[in-house]
């Protein structure tokens, strides 16, 4: 049930990818952060292949041993191999990062979405709803809601999700009401759709670029989230590695074994760097203004 | 400009109302029986039921609610089921030791970063601003717990500099502070940065240039004024990251603030003092929110001229 | 014919105030371009003008000719790092300006010459007051109290016609028209010998651009200023200026006094922009627009830079670049076409 105009736009929608992915392609550091996030991910998905050992495997005649060659990253205190727990470690961090991003975007893009486009009293409603949440500082209703749910990995999702909410609604809203007074609007209205196919196949192909980039940095803060609330004990329980839980427990030993909180944190680090330049690169690959 | 600062105060009541209700709510829906775990596993079921009758937590939510808010504005949180000590009492305690760790971080962070961001704006592509725009990438990459340990291992055990860890002097403030400092630093830097260069391509700083102004007055009257907003929004947003993550450098640091007797009483399942502590932590979060929007007020006049006396001025000046 | 009239009154205007033998601007060979990211950009290529003090003088171009970068030159306010002098000279009252430092620059800024930029909406700084911004200007320049830089910045209001009780005021207060009195307030604060105006009523609507054109006329009149104006528009080059210089693809294609330009003009473009005016008196099928598109100013040709869209274009214009004809003592004109003209009109004279 295309019109032409529909058709001309989804054609031009396509090429507009195309320009940005080559914009993409110059930026040497969003390179950079591609590249390494996908090691990180391709680390993450053939843990099972690549590491060396099992991540719960404990030997305890080989604990706090230095890195070596056989054992990359050293073993911690209870002679477990550092680097496949970090690579089995990625494998959780990711998947939080994705599926709390997923929550934050479901909930938060569709609140700011019939926030933006309804207005008025309920846009009104919706926002200072959002506002009380954004009032408490993230790692600490991320805290509030653990505590309630419990310790593991899906409570944790769910909470670091729900931190997110207000930023994804607000970013959603905005493009939404930059959208909303286009003229494709009023022709869709007048040709009979109604509101909710308005919104989803209309007014959504146009505000994925600031989604996309935000998708990229949150990802980048659950994941930091994750590993920070795993560190203070409100995540994943032992003895599933977790880069976080990995450095608390580290902690104890570092006067003589620093190894073991080297690994994890720098495994955290690249993980949120590698987003965090990933994101620069497409808001300034997918950026309006350079369009025209 | 008080008509401004006094709807700032009426709008944040509700917002805070809006806090305790969803705090509450949440941690009253957590499992687990708070009369046991005051208790303890040995003791009895009638005691339990006993207790539970005494402290009101068989009545419905509506009326919990409404006690905890009653309560709450007498200043009393209740007490921690560990220790029974009164919470306000160990918050009112403690709070002073995160809010100046907090404050010093983002001061520090704040002074050295926007000048570096001024700098490096004025002066884009050079070396400089290649630094600053690296440092400022790993800045906001690097979790701060890891390098509080980090530091700790290398300025503490290895080169024995500074103490690991308390908190009974300004030389134990270094440490932390550089940690907090360094992940604040490169997020105000960026956008201070990216403010700066966005307001010196505007047409009103040619002509305060072909005014004949003097470049450093160009930068920071007309300029930095200009591109302050931003900058205060973040340093706002990033007080309230710095007021969480006290609980990750006080954990790290041993500091006996709010933020370590969160994290302890998280796994004792201490229900009133997480609560407490959070929502007060929440209200200086309040609190520096309207002292941002108070700034606001004065570095942006289009906005408290919303709020202009004479009412005839403002409808002139919306109608323009 | 009404405009010859006005023409006429406006020349006799001009003619007391202007001084012919004191040369307040002198422009020689100036070449100007732009370094970005996709390449050089050629803005200005060997352009001369001269300007005599008190007189006016209207800048015509179409957009992209190469009007506000020869403006910003003068004042050297072009944006750093991109736009750089290449060549040429600029000679202000005698004083050479691209020799200067930046302090002696600065000293010229505001208080000798000064400029009034296009867009009045975004040329005020937002949070500071009009007046303080009027006080700056003065303060900047003469060595007074604050508070007496405040008086002296209302009577500046007064004179561009803005209540001065209105000083404590912000911009965002004012309308277009109204915002752009302020900046010529500004300009105007500390009696300048140049002003520079880059198009100042292109932004206003057509009533407030007659106001701020008589506004100019008048402090013209008052404080002696020497006036360069660039606009695209010829009806205020008739209201305004003593002079016309018309500006394509970066160099002046002919030069002129307004009587000269306006009734016996002589480059093909020149006669193409009078002829894409619609005439209230006659009725035409269609309007006349000069075909083609200016050539891209980062890829000039060779020869004359009208010469594709030029319907009198012979075989030689597109091989080298035409000289500068001297048609009588101030005409000239850059044109092939022209050249045995010069030459016609001394025999006659003679």
């Amino acid at each position: 049930m295309q019109s032409r105009e529909e058709t001309n736009r989804s054609r031009k929608n396509y090429s507009l990818w195309l320009s940005a992915w080559r914009r993409l392609r110059k930026s040497r550091m969003a390179m950079f952060g591609l590249a390494l996030f996908a090691i990180i991910c391709l680390g993450a998905i053939f843990a099972d292949v690549i590491a060396p050992y099992p991540y719960d495997f404990q030997n305890l005649d080989e604990t706090f041993q230095f890195p070596s060659a056989k054992h990359w990253f050293g073993t911690d205190s209870v002679g477990r191999d550092i680097f496949s727990r970090i690579l089995y470690g990625g494998r959780v961090s990711l998947q939080i990062g994705l599926i709390s991003v997923l929550i934050s975007v479901t909930i938060g893009g569709s609140l700011g979405a019939i926030a933006g486009y309804y207005g008025g009293k309920t846009d009104n409603l919706i926002m200072r709803t959002l506002d009380i949440l954004l009032a408490i500082p993230a790692i600490l209703l991320a805290i509030t809601i653990v505590t309630a749910l419990g310790p593991g990995m899906f409570n944790l999702m769910l909470a670091i999700g729900v931190s997110s909410v207000p930023s994804f609604a607000r970013i959603v809203r905005a493009s939404i009401l930059s959208v909303k007074e286009q003229e494709f609007v009023e022709a869709a209205r007048l040709s009979g759709c109604n509101d909710a196919h308005i919104i989803f196949s209309h007014l959504v192909p146009n505000i994925m670029a600031p989604i996309i980039v935000q998708v990229t940095l949150s990802m980048a803060l659950s994941i930091l989230s994750a590993s920070s609330l795993s560190f203070i004990g409100l995540g994943i329980q032992p003895p599933m590695p977790e880069w976080g839980a990995m450095l608390s427990a580290g902690r104890a030993y570092i006067r003589n074994y620093s190894h073991i909180v080297l690994f994890p944190g720098l495994a955290i680090m690249a993980t949120i760097l590698s987003l965090n330049l990933l994101g620069d690169g497409l808001r300034d690959a997918l950026d309006p203004r350079l369009k025209n | 400009m008080f008509r401004y600062v006094l709807r700032r105060i009426l709008m944040m009541i509700p917002v805070l109302l809006g806090v305790v209700f969803v705090i509450f709510s949440i941690l009253y829906f957590s499992p687990g029986d708070p009369a046991r775990t005051i208790l303890g596993v040995t003791a009895t079921e009638q005691e339990v039921e006993m207790l539970s009758e005494e402290l009101g937590l068989n009545d419905p939510y509506g009326v919990q609610l409404f006690r905890y808010l009653q309560n709450l504005l007498r200043g009393d949180m209740g007490r921690s089921y560990k220790n029974n000590k009164s919470v306000s009492a160990e918050i009112m305690q403690r709070f002073p030791t995160t809010l100046l760790l907090a404050t010093l971080s983002i001061l520090f962070a704040a002074i050295v970063a926007i000048i570096a961001g001024i700098i490096s704006a004025i002066r884009q592509y050079s070396i400089f601003d290649n630094v600053v725009t690296g440092f400022s990438l790993l800045g906001i990459s690097i979790p701060n717990f890891w390098l509080g340990l980090m530091l700790i291992i290398l300025v503490s055990l290895q080169w024995r500099l500074l103490p690991a860890s308390g908190f009974y002097g300004p030389k134990y403030w270094i440490l932390p502070l550089i940690t907090n400092g360094v992940g604040y630093m490169a997020g105000i830097m960026r956008i201070t940065r990216s403010s700066m260069l966005e307001v010196i391509r505007q047409d009103y700083i040619r002509t305060a240039r072909a005014k004949g102004q003097r470049e450093i007055i160009v930068i920071l009257k007309h300029a930095l004024r200009n591109a302050i907003i931003p900058i205060i929004t973040l340093i706002g947003l990033q007080f309230g990251r710095a007021l969480g993550g006290a609980v990750l450098i006080e954990t790290v640091f041993a500091i006996p603030g709010l933020g370590k007797y969160l994290v302890d009483s998280i796994s004792a399942k201490d229900i009133p003092v997480i609560q407490g502590g959070v929502l007060f932590l929440a209200f200086l979060f309040g609190v520096v929110n309207l002292g941002v929007d108070i700034l606001y007020g004065f570095f942006d006049p289009r906005i408290s001229s919303q709020y202009k006396r004479n009412k005839g001025k403002a409808v002139r000046a919306h109608a323009k | 014919m009404a405009c010859v009239t006005h023409l006429i009154r406006a020349l006799r205007i001009s003619e007391q105030v202007m001084n012919m033998d004191e040369k307040i601007l002198e422009i020689e060979n100036l070449a100007v371009e732009y370094r970005t990211d996709d390449g050089v950009v050629k803005a200005v290529n060997g352009l001369d003008l001269t300007l005599e003090k008190g007189g006016t003088l209207g800048l015509v171009g179409e957009t992209g000719a190469g009007k506000t970068t020869t403006a910003l030159s003068i004042m050297r306010l072009l944006p750093d790092p991109q736009g750089v002098i290449t060549s040429g000279s600029i000679k202000f009252a005698g004083k050479d300006i691209l020799s200067m430092s930046k302090s002696e620059l600065r000293k010229v800024r505001g208080k000798h010459i000064s400029m009034v930029f296009q867009d009045p909406m975004t040329s005020l700084n937002p949070i500071l007051t009009v007046g303080d911004q009027i006080a700056e200007a003065i303060r900047l320049h003469e060595k007074i109290s604050h508070a007496d830089a405040a008086v002296r910045a209302q009577s500046m209001l007064e004179r561009v016609g803005i209540p001065a009780n209105r000083y404590s005021e912000y911009p965002h207060q004012f309308s277009g028209g109204m915002k752009q009195r302020v900046v010529i307030a500004i300009a105007l604060a500390c009696n300048p010998q140049l002003l520079i105006a880059d198009e100042p009523t292109t932004a206003l609507d057509v009533t407030i651009q007659a106001q701020v054109l008589a506004l100019m006329n008048n402090l013209k009149h008052d404080f002696k200023t020497s006036m360069i104006i660039i606009t695209h528009d010829l009806g205020v080059v008739a209201e305004m200026c003593d002079r016309v210089a018309i500006l394509y693809c970066g160099e002046i294609v002919e030069y002129g006094s307004l009587e000269d330009i306006f009734e016996r003009p002589e480059h093909p473009y020149t006669k193409g922009l009078f002829s894409s005016i619609p005439d209230l008196d006659t009725k035409v099928p269609r309007l006349t627009p000069i075909p083609g598109l200016a050539p891209d100013p980062s890829k000039l040709p060779e020869g004359c830079k009208f010469a594709n869209r030029c319907s009198m274009r012979m075989p030689e214009c597109v091989k080298a670049d035409p000289p500068v004809v001297n048609l009588d003592n101030l005409h000239r004109v850059k044109c092939l076409l022209a050249r045995g003209k010069d030459a016609k009109r001394h025999a006659t004279l003679g």
